[in-house]
């Protein structure tokens, strides 16, 4: 079975909101945005968790951001990975054919249309961003495993990873890391049953 | 004090003795009702529990959980059938001057070994309270809880070091940060993976600033 791999930048207060860059998603009149670039942690995630990462699933504003942003990005490995991934996205008001390159809408329900692509054969789905998203995939039990990316700082404000729904949930430790500024990596699995 | 050489032998550091929050919490950062997510405490977490609390001569209470406390910690020294480590935890715990914090207008007495009641009423009662605590000698005071009172010295930014254990569980309640509303950064002092699949995770604030410098002549 494929696996979907959440991969989230955390504050040590649970924040996932607009890691990347001041105007990345202000929601909220959130202010923080960009708070994980000054770390540069993504770079130091590699390995076998990663080894056999294929296809991209995206929630709806995840993706418009991606899409607005990497492909006029020049001098970077990541806009010609993004551009060739395959790539899902959640929506029920974005209508096909979808503009960038390699994308399609997942079909009909989300949980039942990833339930579906993990049973197919192929490569190991990544979510990045994608909160809403996330926490469909959760409360389904459609989570195989999470790296987090926990930032050595507290915002006070922002959308969170885990929140007040989300269900109780048990999870085992795979694997720690901790970068030279204070970033720590834990990577997790659901807990076997 | 204690004194902790320096690199440079022009200057010296004088520590501060230091309030340290050390508590169990979920990966989603919650601090209320362990109960429903404490699974175990394996025994390599436990010996760097009782280590760091080998290093406190002080703890901070609220009055419910001096209560807890004190229903358990005084019989657990002589416990029959009780583990070394336990009972060694009952001797530091019966034995550290407690600071309990209380709303209330008149002092009370309180019966466990060597406690206190304090009365703070404010914001800049609880701030004046701690500097003056900081500023006498001895070893470093644990914030022991319960959630109000921690969420209080996290608002105030009183916490000079916090200790996370962080288990491997979503659980969602009242968190360390809710009362926090700017943006603080921290630097990691250590990670530490336990066998029961706890990461223990140091920081200091980096508001905090412990030392005093000065020039030795």
């Amino acid at each position: 079975m494929r696996k979907v791999i959440v991969f989230t930048n955390l504050t040590l207060d649970g924040v996932m909101q607009a890691p990347g860059r001041p105007d990345e998603d202000l929601r909220g009149g959130f202010q923080h945005g960009g708070w994980a670039a000054p770390y540069a942690a993504m770079s130091h995630v590699a390995g076998e968790n990663l080894s056999n990462v294929g296809p991209l699933l995206f929630g709806r504003r995840t993706y418009e951001d991606f899409y607005a942003y990497w492909p006029n990005q020049s001098d970077n490995p990541y806009t010609e990975v993004l551009n060739n991934a395959q790539k899902y996205v959640a929506s029920t008001t974005l209508k096909e054919p979808l503009p960038w390159s390699n994308s399609t809408l997942l079909n009909g329900k989300v949980p039942e249309a990833v339930a579906r692509l993990k049973a197919q054969p192929g490569k190991d789905f990544l979510v990045m961003g994608s909160g809403i998203l996330v926490q469909t995939l959760m409360k389904h039990g459609l989570v195989d495993l999470y790296i987090l990316l926990i930032h050595p700082l507290v915002l006070g404000s922002g959308r969170r990873l885990f929140t007040d729904d989300s269900a109780f949930a048990t999870l085992q430790l795979i694997d720690t890391q901790t970068t030279d500024n204070g970033v720590v990596i834990v990577t997790y699995q659901p807990a076997k049953k | 004090m204690r004194l902790i050489a320096s690199s440079s032998k022009r200057e010296r550091r004088i520590n501060v003795r230091k309030v340290v929050l050390q508590m169990m919490t979920t990966l989603n950062g919650r601090l209320d009702d362990p109960d429903a997510w404490v699974t175990d405490i394996s025994d390599d977490l436990y010996r760097e529990i009782d280590r760091v609390y080998g290093t406190f001569d002080t703890i901070l209470v609220g009055q419910t959980t001096y209560e807890e406390m004190f229903a358990y910690w005084p019989g657990a020294e002589t416990e029959e059938g009780g583990s070394e480590i336990n009972k060694s935890m009952a001797r530091k715990m019966n034995s550290y001057k407690k600071f309990v914090f209380s709303s209330g207008t008149e002092k009370k007495a309180l019966e466990w070994n060597n406690s206190e009641q304090v009365l703070v009423h404010n914001d800049k009662e609880m701030i004046e309270f701690i500097n003056d605590l900081k500023a006498q000698s001895g070893g470093d005071i644990h914030l022991s809880g319960g959630a109000s009172l921690a969420q209080t010295f996290i608002r105030l930014d009183l916490v000079d070091e916090y200790h996370f254990f962080v288990y491997p569980v979503v659980s969602v309640g009242a968190a360390w940060f809710d009362q926090v509303e700017d943006k603080r950064g921290m630097d990691l002092l250590s990670a530490t993976t336990y066998e029961n699949g706890v990461v223990g995770l140091y920081y200091k604030p980096k508001s905090v600033d412990n030392t005093v410098k000065g020039e030795i002549s």
